[in-house]
């Protein structure tokens, strides 16, 4: 178990190129910390420097209480899971799990111990006889896993383990490896292209773009307090709505649609300087209603729409429509039946949304 | 070499009846000499190595391998027939010399059937020649193969799988070599994250190596309405690598086909290349791969 410290990472290439620039952060023993961003965004770059896969430009990375930017990474203590299964494609399981201990040695009970141990949690003990060929995609990671538990490691670093499994599998994968979390209470860091995997599983979200740290929180704080607009739109699906709009008598308008701003976030609006600027208004797909209730009790919210798409996808509906010629998304109870090309009122919580900069692109409220 | 000859004294040779207790080097004039390993830090080895060649197997007693190594890394084609079955070349080159050089040797060593001969030119690089030249799921394997050697040793490696070669005359077999080993070493300097390189996936990485900044801008720009789009690169990635099959492509992206068929619509309509027809496929294609070099 381990607490890690980055602090002031950089990743420069011989091109010049910054891959990540000025990182830090403080991962706490036993926390399951997920780096999230888009392709190209500088997480796996940063998990590689973690692992001694890369070295570091610039700051220090401290795991323990040593600095180990110089320490060569078979001997900082981690073991690493990857995209594609690493299994060895000529041994069988035992041999695959066992591969890695004979390699430092241990003594052969201590290996069976172990191997048998990280078998049994990960339901692998009727399969140990079979070589990769022989299963599948979910028993081939689940032993990629099992190869990494064994090493009984200070951390565990996982880059897109679930990106070859199917859809269904890798809901399944997700929970496993929470569980596995849950258990071993080893510090995990997990990169991922995809937020939902983010927000399920990690204990605090790391958002990357361009190499540089977003947001960093519990999945709900990111959530419900996204620091900027990249953050607002990434995290969450359907993503955040983003409405362009002036701030006129304490409303929010778009042409000739108007919606009342709450007082408390008008005051705060006011006091920076943006009446009658032009601002981003982001609001979730899930805050704006269509129950006859909520508009009925929100009439200063009102917007009349147009339903381009209505896309029915089980217990809700997404509703494709635009207002002012922007276009944004409802999310909606599916007992509505709503059909594609109907006019309808919907409204918006103006209580749960969030006021950017259209500039710095920065949260204001 | 006299100097080195004076300071190692005794522990210096050229020739050895006990060539496995030397680390062996050899200079730009080709001469070669041999310096007892237990005299030695590893800090001398280190220096010896970035101002000689290092010759990795020069103890092997295998008389086979003795052969590949004259034809493939001293040129020598005098020799007789170093194989008759044809065979095929998986080149492979480690991003850092491995601590623990020996055992991770015999770890690649031992992860293939005995058909596969090892061949290391030096402690970063060499290859295998495979005999049994069948195996659909080679690539895979490799991939799976290169990634728990990652694992396990904190080494990453690139392999390159070479054709299949009929013609086993030294000389095609060291012509094959040099060709391939220049190929593989462009694909790693433009593609560095691939871990297996076949010959069709590394052509247009050498036409890249050629082409001017301007030229692969202009490539580039071609898919540049989608090129936020990741999902909807892929899809088309998995399209073209499934021979423009949808329900094969579906199957691997684990889409129903409906889906991947409005995402290749969708591209077609915010592109205006049509990615169905052979010659918008090819564009599109090399339009991805710049997106993957460095």
């Amino acid at each position: 178990m381990a607490e890690i410290k980055l602090n002031h990472i950089y990743k420069r290439y011989d091109n010049k190129f910054e891959a990540v620039k000025d990182f830090n952060l403080d991962i706490q023993d036993k926390e399951f910390i997920v780096f999230v961003g888009p392709s190209g965004c500088g997480k796996s770059t940063t998990l590689r420097m973690i692992a001694g896969l890369e070295d570091i430009s610039d700051g220090d990375l401290v795991i323990g209480d040593r600095r180990v930017n110089d320490v060569a990474p078979k001997d900082r203590d981690i073991a690493m899971v990857f995209q594609n299964y690493a299994l060895y494609p000529h041994m069988n399981v035992y041999d695959n799990m066992a591969f890695g201990l004979k390699l430092r040695k241990f003594d052969k009970k201590e290996i069976e111990r172990r191997v048998m141990d990280a078998a049994r949690i990960l339901g692998l003990e009727n399969l140990l006889d079979r070589k990769p060929k022989a299963l599948s995609g979910g028993q081939r990671q689940r032993v990629a896993l099992g190869r990494a538990i064994v090493r009984d490691p200070q951390v565990f670093l996982m880059d897109e383990p679930l990106s070859n499994l199917d859809a269904k599998l890798r809901v399944q994968m997700r929970a496993e490896i929470s569980k596995l979390h849950q258990r071993l209470q080893t510090t995990t860091i997990y990169v991922t292209h995809d937020q939902t995997e983010a927000m399920t599983m990690a204990t605090r979200i790391v958002i990357m773009k361009d190499g540089v740290i977003q947001q960093v929180g519990s999945p709900k704080e990111v959530y419900d307090a996204p620091d900027n607009v990249f953050v607002g739109g990434f995290i969450g699906s359907p993503a955040m709505n983003f409405l362009r709009g002036q701030l006129e008598d304490g409303y929010f308008t778009m042409n000739d649609v108007r919606v009342k701003v709450p007082e408390g976030k008008m005051k705060t609006l006011r006091d920076n300087g943006y009446t009658n600027k032009e601002v981003l208004l982001g609001i979730r797909p899930e805050d704006i209603h269509d129950e006859p209730v909520f508009i009925e009790s929100s009439q200063d919210t009102k917007i009349k729409a147009a339903i381009d798409v209505a896309e029915l996808m089980g217990a809700e509906t997404y509703l494709y429509s635009k207002v002012a010629d922007q276009d944004f998304i409802a999310r909606v109870d599916s007992r509505s039946d709503i059909h594609s090309g109907q006019h309808i009122d919907l409204a918006l919580n103006m209580n749960k949304c969030h006021f950017f900069d259209t500039e710095t692109e920065q949260r204001i409220y | 070499m006299n100097n080195l000859s004076e300071l190692y004294g005794e522990d210096y040779a050229v020739t050895s009846e006990q060539p496995e207790r030397y680390y062996w080097y050899k200079t730009a004039g080709g001469e070669r000499f041999g310096v007892r390993k237990a005299r030695l830090s590893d800090e001398e080895h280190m220096l010896l190595c970035t101002l000689f060649y290092h010759e990795v197997d020069s103890d092997m007693e295998d008389p086979v391998q003795q052969k590949w190594v004259s034809v493939l890394f001293d040129e020598n084609l005098d020799v007789s027939t170093v194989t008759e079955k044809p065979v095929r070349y998986i080149h492979f080159h480690l991003k850092e010399v491995p601590s623990d050089f020996t055992e991770f040797k015999e770890a690649m060593i031992g992860l293939f059937s005995t058909e596969v001969i090892f061949l290391f030119k030096n402690e970063k690089e060499g290859l295998m020649v495979q005999e049994n030249t069948e195996g659909e799921q080679l690539v895979e394997e490799l991939e799976q193969m290169a990634a728990a050697l990652t694992a396990d040793f904190f080494i990453e490696m690139s392999l390159f799988v070479g054709q299949v070669i009929e013609d086993t005359t030294p000389s095609n077999l060291l012509n094959t070599y040099q060709t391939e080993k220049r190929w593989f070493t462009s694909g790693i300097k433009l593609i560095p994250s691939q871990l297996v390189f076949t010959q069709p996936a590394i052509v247009p990485a050498i036409l890249f190596s050629e082409a001017s900044k301007e030229t692969i801008h202009y490539i580039k720009t071609l898919i540049e309405p989608v090129s936020e789009d990741a999902e909807l690169l892929k899809s088309i990635r998995a399209y073209l690598e499934a021979n423009l099959n949808i329900t094969m492509a579906s199957k691997q992206l684990y889409v129903h086909r409906n889906s991947l068929q409005y995402r290749v619509d969708k591209f077609i309509e915010r592109t205006g290349i049509d990615v169905k027809s052979f010659k918008g496929a090819v564009m599109v294609y090399l339009a991805l791969l710049t997106y993957e070099l460095r």
